[in-house]
């Protein structure tokens, strides 16, 4: 069988105007009496990045799985690139890029030998293979470890590998799932950088499934959390913590003790919701929007004649967006994993 | 060195037996292979011979000639030794000998019975297929001692007793036993190739996620199983041409027509690597325990290379374990390998096994490419 071009299927269009390159409606998946995934529907717009929070079970590797076609729905239906995932996988094969949960580098190829034989399963010539390998190998930081056998490769590199390995053919999809679970925190900041040094560079969509808040917040353009196989809620991650009661809360240390006129006076700024002293040396401010009032709060503090010591900016996080649609933490269910929102400091 | 703590090695213990309890179905081929080994080696090894196929040519038309005819038939029907037929000339057996037709053909000559009646010494041909020399052996033992013989079985021994004297003849020879087992030896390592290269490094892949990154990428189950058949296959043939040139050696069996043999078992060997190792496909297209493959490793040997001729003449065979041999290329691997490398016979005597063979390879090509799960 010939393989399919990456043709020009006329695809989709969002609410926003925009190109759907994955398209999910109603999909469910179910193992017996259990349902992995439960009637999921969206849509992923084209060169965005996307991620599927949740935690250990949620049901983000399976539905990963039926957009990659490894395995079938059971109802509903999926589209990526405009084509279908279950009738037309061998077009979808061609679009798509997947690292795979659990680690699949064949430890006895070399780097170059991977992701040359990869290029081969998509009939690739063999010049442009080589120019593709070696800039991928390059940007994936392996290019000196080309020849080395990947069984010898640390965990981090296998992953970077798995990345190259996966865009050999320049898909216009690509699908991680948890790329960083189980690497130290330097090796998942490369993958970070890498994958957002992918989105920069375009015309690629990237699905990406995790449940570390950290990375969800950091790389996604917007993202759905799910659980129990379930959308629990859809935005950008800006949206979703603005979706929370309650704002962002700015903790003022001073030097000299926080008077009630001084309260007072920060209470009037209209940026500030509301103030109050919370230590002697210490106020709490809700702020009413994005806007830190840096300027008010020292302008009034130099006319009480007192001086600010330090800041602390405390923002909604992923984790309080988790609870509040989930009611539990997913921490409840990814226990022992690397998760912890950082608060903004400034001093 | 020597220091232990019970405890430690009791929690070792349990862990291990854990698993073992947590995979029973590993635990039946354990507890199967020694039976199968005694039910299949017991009837595939030493068991009585039947229906061997027997000319007779009876050049004489006394009567002494015709009581050996007598006899013969006899034994045909009292016993089942032997399944007889009559040609009319020596040549015209031995002919069918060579074409394998036969395995033993006794030749009455025109003076049989005038030397009898003239009390002396009445020759009595019996020429052999010696490249299966079990049966040939039981044969001509069984001939003397129909017909009052003494000992002694090498090539061209004669014997006297009671006027006949029966006079073996090896067709093909006289040949080391180790030669009668260099087409074993190639089969066997056939089959170790295919356990390794089609059963365990398929479902070690299989569970170290190989295949996984594979099902993303366009390759069709064809592709697949193409693939590592070619792989598999290439390196059967390294080893299966390594163990045919040493076993040639080492055996010091001499090639009759040495190009064209070499050529047609080269092809021999294809043939049954490609159905061995689709074979092998075929079962592990599923599986996904790599302990599966090494559990089953001992069962498939003996299923299949032990009642394949290999060893001992399928005319020992009872019908169920011939119904078992002849469905396994093994048994048309070895008929066709034994017929090249010891009598030295051309295409056209080998082609039944071939097309058995590639028949059984085609089949398992189907069947794999069927179950070959494509999808996780």
């Amino acid at each position: 069988m010939t393989p399919a071009a990456k043709d020009t299927v006329t695809l989709p269009v969002s609410a926003a105007g925009k190109q759907v390159a994955i398209s999910v409606e109603h999909l469910t998946k179910k193992f017996g009496e259990f349902t992995a995934d439960d009637d999921l529907s969206f849509q992923v717009e084209r060169d965005e990045i996307f991620g599927i929070l949740g935690p250990n079970g949620a049901g983000k590797s399976t539905l990963i799985r039926m957009l990659t076609t490894l395995i079938k729905p059971t109802s509903g239906r999926a589209l990526v690139m405009g084509h279908d995932v279950e009738h037309d996988t061998n077009r979808v094969r061609h679009e798509i890029g997947v690292i795979p949960q659990a680690n699949t580098v064949d430890g006895d190829l070399s780097a170059w030998e991977s992701l040359d034989l990869y290029g081969r399963f998509y009939e690739m010539p063999r010049k442009d293979r080589r120019e593709r390998s070696e800039e991928l190998l390059k940007a994936v930081g392996l290019w000196e470890w080309k020849d080395k056998a990947a069984g010898t490769y640390s965990g981090g590199m296998r992953r970077r590998l798995e990345i190259a390995r996966g865009l050999i053919h320049r898909p216009r999809v690509f699908f991680l799932d948890e790329p960083t679970t189980g690497l130290d925190p330097q090796s998942r900041r490369v993958i970070w950088e890498l994958l957002e040094k992918l989105r920069n560079e375009g015309d690629l969509t990237i699905l990406i499934c995790t449940h570390y808040m950290d990375e969800a917040d950091r790389l996604c353009d917007r993202l759905a959390i799910v659980d129990h196989g379930k959308i629990a809620v859809l935005g950008t991650p800006r949206e979703l913590k603005g979706s929370v009661p309650g704002q962002d809360i700015l903790t003022v240390e001073y030097f000299q003790e926080v008077t009630d006129a001084l309260v007072a006076a920060f209470a009037s700024l209209p940026e500030v919701r509301s103030a109050a002293r919370e230590e002697a040396h210490t106020a709490k401010l809700i702020l009413a929007g994005d806007v830190v009032p840096l300027e008010g709060i020292t302008d009034r503090a130099r006319a009480a004649g007192n001086k600010v010591k330090s800041m602390s900016l405390l923002e909604p996080t992923l984790e309080d967006v988790f609870i509040h649609y989930t009611g539990r933490g997913l921490r409840d269910q990814a226990a022992g994993e690397y998760s912890y929102a950082m608060p903004t400091i400034m001093r | 060195m020597f220091e232990f703590s019970l405890q430690r090695i009791l929690a070792v213990a349990e862990r291990d037996l854990r698993r073992f309890r947590r995979n029973t179905k590993l635990m039946i081929p354990m507890a199967l292979m020694p039976i199968i080994y005694l039910v299949i080696l017991g009837k595939s090894m030493g068991g009585d011979l039947h229906d061997l196929p027997l000319a007779v040519v009876v050049q004489d038309h006394g009567r002494a000639a015709e009581a050996v005819t007598d006899r013969l038939l006899t034994m045909e029907q009292s016993r089942g030794l032997f399944k007889l037929s009559t040609e009319p000339d020596p040549e015209t057996a031995v002919e069918k000998l060579r074409q394998g037709r036969y395995k033993a053909v006794v030749i009455v000559p025109p003076t049989f019975s005038e030397d009898m009646s003239r009390g002396e010494a009445a020759e009595l041909g019996v020429v052999v297929d010696n490249t299966d020399n079990t049966s040939a052996n039981i044969i001509e033992a069984e001939v003397r001692r129909a017909f009052g013989s003494l000992s002694g079985n090498t090539a061209a021994s004669e014997s006297r007793s009671a006027g006949v004297r029966v006079q073996r003849v090896d067709v093909y020879g006289h040949k080391e036993f180790m030669q009668y087992l260099v087409p074993a030896v190639i089969a066997l390592a056939l089959f170790f190739v295919a356990m390794l290269a089609g059963g365990i490094i398929l479902v070690d892949d299989r569970a170290r996620g190989i295949h996984e990154g594979y099902f993303v990428t366009p390759l069709t189950s064809l592709d697949l199983v193409g693939g590592l058949t070619l792989s598999a296959t290439t390196l059967a043939m390294i080893i299966g041409t390594t163990v045919l040139f040493s076993a040639l050696v080492i055996a010091q069996l001499p090639l009759l027509n040495p190009v064209r043999t070499v050529f047609l078992t080269e092809s021999a060997v294809l043939l049954l690597a490609v159905g061995l190792i689709l074979f092998m496909f075929t079962l592990m297209a599923r599986v996904s325990n790599p302990l599966t493959p090494r559990a089953l490793f001992g069962i498939l040997n003996v299923l299949t290379f032990f009642p394949s001729g290999a060893l001992y003449p399928t005319e020992s065979y009872p019908a169920w374990l011939n119904a078992i041999s002849v469905v396994f290329p093994m048994r048309y691997a070895v008929h066709a390998l034994r017929n090249l490398l010891l009598k030295g016979v051309g295409f056209g005597a080998v082609a039944p096994d071939f097309l058995a063979m590639g028949v059984f390879a085609a089949v398992m090509l189907v069947l794999a490419c069927t179950l070959f799960k494509r999808t996780l």
